[in-house]
């Protein structure tokens, strides 16, 4: 009793403080994840009465090819995406924190695309790519560099290149704000002091701002990386719709059309699941890289 | 003498560093903002001249596109439940995820990272999977077809994020602040009410910014959620632009651009803060 | 110490908002449900008294985005005078893309909202919404008002002998658009073979250094439509059979006749017909392109014409010629047919069919349906006294010669699968990355694992119990009256 008594009052006020926010998260996502879960073990059309069937929507999952032909277009896009985004927003936002006048205009000019929907940005860049009124083509035609022509969507070689520069395009801006935070937080006076010991911009830069903007380097990559997983449905579906032949099919375009149009809801959910493990797998990963790094001031 | 020239140099190559960064920055600009220029000029064009002058200016600028639009979508109600989505959506994510987030930043308790990661498993759940079971959740709690639903919905979604980025923005707070806080005598509570809370403007502002934006895009649980059409956000008017069969592209680039100007407004008119709270921000001594 | 209780406080506050925020505000979803006012509960004869006709008084309906100009505002004029008439109210929602009616109909169901009936496309009726069991058996009910409707208008919404679809709409078929003003200047006549449609691809490329023609190749679903044709050619105009043989189990779809469809519409690739660009290209880029004259035809469907007309102009003079004949000796078959209709959801309340039929009863007078059809600029309308839109020039040519000649689109009958398979196939075998033989073992493997995944069986009706009938029957259907 005793032991209770003190206990709560230790901890009952941290308690409280993220109970609210354990509340709504569990009501309206966990319980209808497990629901969703539940669901992936039968066979159903979203209209009639689903049907047990245990494990073989896994079954069926793991015979689909073009499921594994998406997972691995889904990986390689994270992968390129969430790397080329970070860093190009870190070298953005070097040199935007410099004493550069019109710092606010470059700001608000390359966070603008982060601002536009997905479907915008797609629809945007479809006519951008297309092979005869398109804007790059026309360019390349201009400047005599035909050779470069390609088939930018049609290609399957290429189209999801294609679609991953769409996506860099799109948030570059936003982690360029990510990271200008993380470096104006860094004092002043430690530039100063390396200076005074003779160190150079590329010596400050190394030994000084990227470790300690390392926090914001893991958030920046976390949140590109899950993005990348579980938040390009519209892009690819606008830009390419998952062809051509399924070669810019990811992860979750072939889920939500096995869900709806083929309308499997319990495979659908299964592939969820399926991929749902793999981001987690990834996620801890980082998690345990990021507690090795973080530095403490 | 080869420190003079070091400086020298250094001096020259800032100069010629400056050049450089103003260059590439021009360039990330107008690759950046020309597509929505763009999307601006082809809502004022109409559909013949969307095709065949794809990159021009209109000849003659067809404000009425944006008038039919908002008129054929009803968009003027639709604008408001947007607002308030966001805006309920907001209210809801900043408080919890803050407190949360200073929690697991700055106190020992029990369970406190298994807890953290709960919070960030809603990263990784891709999105569809919860559609159709939380909306029997939100029958069952009798409170279907409301816009509150929604906003709970899209909250709980958000939180994740926002507890992640505060936490971290939390953790990279000098321990030097609340230091001296708790040197004054107050206890952690106080200590963020007073101290850290003023000074996480930026934190505040970047979750403002994505959850906003998330939320004022929102198509997929909006389309669930959502059953009559007094509640109907921007995004779904949208879908009476993509017909079947045709699309009458300047009608939905106007119904584009209208949604979204204000954000772009918003960000504009927040800079402004944002840039006080970083320099603010930043500890003297 | 003050701090704390602020910081409580706030919490409950928070809670409270929460808690307060659960209670049923403005719900709409029970409004004008179940009353029991005028039900058939107690009728036991046909015939009806107005007031059971008009079941609880409120009529609901659903549908996908009213997406033709005019067409909402229409619908709204012609449901304010059925209200008038009846003494009833109308409650309508349209929301949503048409591929979203399947969700529509879960979601109004999982929330108990009524919904008395719900708008519908031909594919999705015949591939998921029937055999679900979410759509009512309408033999009986389309009874009073059927002879308004065009001949063969519910062919495709006919399954086992038994109609489950209202079709409302215009009916489509397919051609290929080209541009008569370029061919008459080049001294061109319309190909009827495929060889003639070589020879003027040629002189096209060669005096106008353009492309033949073009196709939105990026549109996925309109590449099956190029099969259809095909097929229907090489298996000598008996292609519906055929496929229905395939999905029944009764054929394999890997024999000469499937892979030479596919390899006659690779050829239209290899022989410069179709280029590069096709592949490239979206719905809106083929209009753009066709208009700016980069390119002189295009296979097209009738919806395609409003659009293009729109882009094109005056610019120049639009012309239509059927697919060519590639098989000497066959008829050129185009898909087609009325794809928009109405269905009774299965758990719509019984005590207002008979409203539901009076509507549906009242749409289908000639006044109404043109307020309201004639906003579609339709061609070939499925309510017959609707006439033709007059705007299109073309409209005479393509009921004469075109209309005669369509049967169903195939997709309409294959299930989505199956579809997919056409769809990243043809292109496939067009560009050169698979062959015909490969594309055809793909659609029979992808019928093959539905069957394992799902238990597909086509005769679906075959397999229902006597309680599964039940359910989509409609009992003790009031009668309605019918004005002439």
């Amino acid at each position: 009793m005793k032991k209770t008594m003190l206990f709560i009052r230790k901890y009952g006020l941290v308690y409280l403080m993220i109970l609210p926010a354990i509340i709504i998260y569990s009501i309206f996502v966990i319980y209808p994840m497990f629901k969703g879960l539940f669901v992936s073990f039968h066979r159903w059309d979203g209209l009639s009465e689903m049907k047990w069937i245990g494990l073989n929507n896994y079954r069926f999952v793991f015979k689909d090819q073009i499921f594994w032909n998406a997972m691995k277009n889904t990986l390689l896009f994270a992968f390129v995406v969430s790397i080329a985004k970070n860093v190009a927003a870190f070298f953005l936002a070097i040199l935007l924190n410099r004493n550069i006048k019109l710092r606010t205009f470059f700001r608000t000019a390359t966070f603008l695309p982060v601002t536009l929907a997905f479907v915008v940005a797609g629809m945007l860049w479809s006519w951008m790519y297309n092979p005869i009124f398109g804007l790059i083509n026309n360019f390349l035609k201009l400047v005599h560099l035909e050779i470069f022509i390609q088939g930018w969507l049609s290609d399957p070689k290429i189209a999801l290149w294609s679609i991953m520069f769409v996506d860099i395009w799109k948030w570059v801006g936003f982690h360029m704000v990510l990271f200008l935070t993380g470096i104006q937080a860094i004092p002043e006076e430690l530039y100063e002091a390396a200076r005074i010991d003779g160190a150079g911009r590329w010596q400050s830069l190394f030994h000084i701002t990227v470790p300690l903007v390392m926090q914001v380097t893991i958030v920046s990559f976390l949140l590109s990386i899950t993005g990348a997983f579980v938040s390009n449905y519209d892009l690819v579906y606008v830009m390419t719709g998952g062809g051509p032949f399924h070669s810019t099919e990811v992860a979750l375009t072939w889920i939500v059309s096995t869900t709806t149009r083929y309308a499997a809801v319990g495979k659908g959910n299964a592939m969820s699941m399926i991929m749902f493990l793999i981001v987690l797998v990834f996620g801890v990963f980082q998690m345990y890289f990021s507690q090795r790094n973080t530095y403490e001031m | 003498m080869a420190e003079k020239k070091m400086a020298r140099f250094e001096r020259i190559s800032d100069v010629g560093l400056n050049i450089l960064a103003y260059v590439i920055l021009f360039a990330v600009v107008l690759f950046t903002v020309y597509p929505v220029i763009w999307m601006l000029l082809g809502s004022l064009k109409t559909p013949n001249e969307f095709y065949t002058n794809v990159w021009g200016f209109p000849t003659v600028p067809l404000w009425n596109n944006y008038i039919d639009a908002w008129k054929m979508a009803n968009l003027g109600p639709k604008f408001i439940n947007s607002l308030i989505i966001t805006a309920g959506t907001l209210a809801f994510v900043l408080p919890l995820a803050s407190l949360a987030a200073y929690a697991f930043a700055k106190m020992k308790f029990p369970g406190s990272n298994i807890l953290f990661y709960f919070f960030l498993l809603s990263l990784m759940i891709p999105r569809g999977v919860t559609a159709i079971p939380t909306f029997s959740v939100v029958i069952g709690l009798g409170i279907q077809n409301t816009r509150i639903s929604l906003i709970l919905v899209l909250a709980a979604l958000n939180l994740g994020f926002a507890i992640f980025l505060m936490r971290a923005y939390f953790l990279s707070l000098p321990k030097s602040i609340e230091e001296a806080a708790l040197v004054d005598g107050c206890n952690p509570i106080s200590a963020f009410f007073r101290v850290v809370l003023p000074i996480s403007k930026p934190a505040y502002a970047t979750v403002i910014i994505f959850t906003g934006l998330n939320t004022w895009n929102e198509y997929f649980m909006s389309s669930i959620l959502i059953r009559s059409e007094k509640l109907q956000t921007l995004p779904i008017g949208l879908v009476s632009f993509i017909g079947q069969y045709q699309t009458n592209y300047p009608q939905l680039f106007a119904s584009l651009s209208i949604m979204t100007v204000p954000i772009v407004i918003i960000y504009i008119l927040g800079q402004k803060q944002f840039i006080e709270g970083l320099t603010k921000g930043a500890i003297k001594g | 110490m003050s701090k704390k209780i602020v910081t409580i406080m706030f919490i409950f506050v928070l809670l409270a908002g929460l808690v307060t925020a659960c209670k049923p505000g403005a719900t709409a979803t029970n409004e004008g449900a179940v009353e029991e006012g005028g039900s058939n509960e107690g009728a036991v004869e046909e015939v009806g008294t107005e007031d059971q006709a008009l079941g609880t008084g409120t009529l609901h309906i659903i549908g996908s985005e009213r997406t033709y100009p005019g067409e909402a505002d229409a619908w709204d004029e012609v449901i304010a005078d059925f209200e008038e008439e009846y003494g009833v109210t109308v409650e309508v929602k349209w929301q949503g893309a048409w591929n979203e009616i399947p969700q529509m109909l879960e979601t109004a169901r999982m929330a108990g909202e009524p919904v008395d009936i719900s708008s519908a496309g031909a594919g999705l009726v015949n591939t998921t919404l029937v055999r679900s069991g979410i759509a009512m058996d309408l033999t009986e009910y389309i009874q009073p008002f059927e002879s308004r409707f065009s001949e063969g208008s519910f062919l495709a919404y006919t399954i086992d002998g038994k109609v489950w679809g209202i079709p409302y709409g215009a009916s489509s078929t397919t051609g290929m658009l080209y541009n008569k003003t370029m061919f008459d200047e080049l001294g061109l006549e319309e190909p009827t073979t495929y060889e003639e449609l070589v020879e003027v691809s040629q002189v096209i490329a060669e005096e106008k250094g353009i492309i033949p023609m073009i196709h939105d190749g990026k549109a996925p679903w309109f590449w099956p439509i190029w099969f259809f044709e095909a097929y229907a050619q090489t298996t000598g105009n008996n292609s519906i059979q055929s496929v229905v043989d395939f999905l029944s189990g009764n054929k394999q779809f890997t024999g000469p006749e499937e892979i030479a469809a596919f390899e006659k519409i690779a050829q239209f690739y290899e022989d410069g017909i179709l280029t590069q660009e096709s592949l490239d290209t979206d719905t809106d880029a083929k209009f753009a392109v066709f208009a700016q004259e980069q390119a002189a035809m295009f296979y097209a469907g009738t919806w395609h014409l409003a659009p293009v007309r729109a882009v094109v102009g005056d610019a120049f003079e639009i012309g239509i010629f059927e697919f060519p004949i590639v098989v000497e000796g066959s008829i050129s078959q185009h898909g087609g047919g009325p794809g928009d209709c109405f269905i009774i959801p299965s758990f719509a309340d019984p005590a207002n069919y008979g409203l539901s039929r009076q509507f549906f009863e009242f749409i289908s007078r000639p006044e109404n349906a043109t307020k309201i059809l004639s906003n579609r600029d339709p061609l070939g309308p499925s309510i017959a006294a609707v006439p033709s839109t007059e705007t299109e020039p073309l409209a005479n040519e393509l009921v004469e010669e075109f209309y005669p000649n369509t049967i169903t689109f195939l997709d309409w009958i294959w299930p989505v699968e199956v579809n997919d398979a056409f769809v990243a196939g043809i292109p496939a075998v067009l560009s050169g990355n698979m062959t015909a033989e490969e594309a055809t073992q793909r659609v029979q493997d992808a019928l093959e694992t539905l069957i394992e995944e799902k238990e597909f069986q086509f005769d679906w009706w075959s397999t229902w119990t006597a309680e599964d009938w039940d359910k989509v029957t409609m009992k003790n259907l009031p009668e309605i009256e019918v004005k002439e």
